[in-house]
């Protein structure tokens, strides 16, 4: 009985902490990919309004 | 693909919550419907998830070839993220039947490990994902780490039937799967299918965070690239 | 034809030309026989077993020794190009990655068979096995495992060398694909030793064919991605 618990512990377990793993990673990336989508629309209106700016001023 | 679907948001807890329901319907089906078996008693148990997980390790690998072969014609980086997902779920999957055969066989022929033909082909298998993970860690280029990893892929793929053909022959070993009570066939092919579409599951959550990780290094440049701009 | 001489023209002067490099600098081959002798030297000392018990065992560590061996001019004909820029200079000649493939894999063929021409006599003054009296199946065993062994370490030997930090990553590539074929030569090599070259000699030999014509046909369809920039 004990080994059955041991390999259903190991299966489960390891299994247990691979989908953790992914949950935890899955939420990180996320954020990034957030921060970095706005922060690049940020950029580019600057830049957009930056250039407009130098087309009038020319 | 899509970035909305990339972060496939809602999907997601609906997913969780109906594998968790599954795997538990599985494991009541393995523990307390199927019978105690008559020699081996409780521990013959494990081969419900040991037969499930070895197939899926070996599937792994068949699928990091497809995928590979796909990303080789058809030039398509994408593929390289269901290759890599599907060789790491399948590495997943090898160890997992090394160790609970590895107890199996404790119980079963009173040894930790025999060069029992399955044990043995399971190992050689596991020894090639090692040596897929060894090459993909030694290349920094995506491109390259893509290309060359699907190779590799291919050729281990291809070496399987020989693995396991040449296995069953050393020292002359043939061993016949026996005889099962309709019960057990019955929970094993349900352990089998349930657990092998949660390793699909698992494959295609990878993936996606492959996906999104080659979007952000993407994104990062061009972020990079902007400032530059204005600068 | 034309097409079949052409490229059979060109498949000769690689193969010439690896030969002749390596007949005038002497860089893999000695130290593949030297290496060859030294593990099958240690193995041997470490297994001082009666004859009857050496020859069930021993059969498996001459194709280990070989393996080993053979390795180095595996990864020698790779990276003996990398100097100088002749790697870059060969591909910008017309030649087909089938063919470049085959003509690498022609080079460690022999290598390899000459290794064995090396160990096996070696290997028999060391257990005293009788495999000399029954050279052809012996030789034939031979041929087809160097056979096996170039077919996929050619094909793993260009994979390690498209890496920055080559290292030792060809024997670690390459022997979990080989394993199968040292399985059979060695467990060949145990049934020849009994004296039975029957029906499971037979099956080995298919099997160890089959693993290179499989190998083979991947390396020449696959060869030219591996030469990708």
């Amino acid at each position: 009985m004990e080994f059955l618990t041991i390999a259903f512990g190991v299966v489960g377990g390891s299994l247990a902490l691979y989908v953790g793993w992914l949950g935890v990673h899955q939420r990180h990336l996320a954020r990034q990919l957030h921060e970095l989508e706005s922060q690049l629309d940020a950029t580019t209106e600057t830049n957009h309004s930056h250039s407009q700016q130098t087309r009038r001023a020319a | 693909m899509e970035l909305q679907k990339l972060k496939c948001g809602r999907l997601e807890p609906l997913g969780g919550i109906l594998f968790a329901a599954l795997l538990a319907g599985v494991g009541f089906l393995i523990l307390r419907v199927a019978p105690a078996e008559k020699t081996m008693g409780e521990v013959q148990r494990i081969v419900y998830v040991h037969v499930a997980v070895a197939t899926f390790g070996m599937f792994g690998m068949l699928l990091a070839a497809a995928a590979g072969l796909a990303l080789l014609v058809r030039r398509d980086q994408g593929w390289d993220h269901w290759g890599r997902a599907a060789a790491e779920v399948g590495w997943l999957c090898s160890t997992l039947t090394l160790i609970t055969g590895s107890l199996w066989a404790h119980e079963a022929w009173n040894t930790w490990w025999t060069w029992e033909p399955r044990l043995t082909s399971s190992l050689i298998l596991w020894t090639i994902y090692a040596g897929y993970f060894l090459l993909r860690s030694s290349i920094d280029n995506d491109r390259q780490q893509a290309r060359v990893c699907a190779i590799l892929a291919i050729v281990g793929a291809l070496d399987i039937p020989i693995i396991t053909m040449a296995t069953r022959w050393f020292r002359g070993m043939h061993p016949v799967s026996p005889e099962m009570d309709p019960t057990m066939r019955g929970v094993l092919l349900a352990s089998m299918v349930s657990l092998t579409c949660f390793f699909a599951y698992l494959l295609v959550r990878r993936s996606v965070q492959l996906q999104m990780g080659h979007r952000i290094r993407a994104l990062r440049q061009r972020l990079l690239f902007e400032q530059g701009v204005r600068m | 034809m034309n097409a079949v001489y052409f490229h059979l023209g060109q498949w000769w002067f690689l193969v010439r030309k690896d030969l002749q490099r390596e007949y005038r600098s002497r860089a893999a081959w000695p130290s593949m026989a030297l290496l060859g002798l030294l593990m099958l030297m240690a193995i041997e000392m470490q297994l001082d077993l009666p004859a009857a018990l050496s020859r069930q065992v021993a059969g498996g560590m001459l194709w280990l020794a070989i393996f080993f061996g053979g390795a180095v001019p595996i990864e020698r004909s790779f990276s003996s190009e990398q100097a100088d820029g002749c790697w870059d200079a060969l591909r910008m000649y017309p030649v087909e990655g089938a063919t470049l493939y085959l003509a690498k894999f022609a080079f460690n063929f022999i290598s390899l068979a000459i290794l064995s021409c090396v160990l096996l006599p070696m290997y028999v003054v060391l257990t005293d096995a009788p495999l000399l009296k029954q050279w052809p199946a012996t030789s034939l065993l031979a041929m087809l495992t160097c056979a096996s062994l170039a077919a996929a370490g050619t094909l793993v030997g260009a994979i390690a060398n498209s890496l920055r930090s080559r290292g030792n990553l060809v024997v670690l590539l390459l022997l979990p694909l080989a394993l199968p074929v040292l399985l059979g030569a060695s467990d060949a090599t145990a049934s020849l030793l009994r004296g039975d070259t029957g029906d499971m000699f037979g099956r080995w030999l298919q099997l160890l064919a089959a693993f290179s014509l499989i190998n083979l046909t991947a390396g020449v369809l696959l060869f030219d991605f591996v030469l990708e920039r």
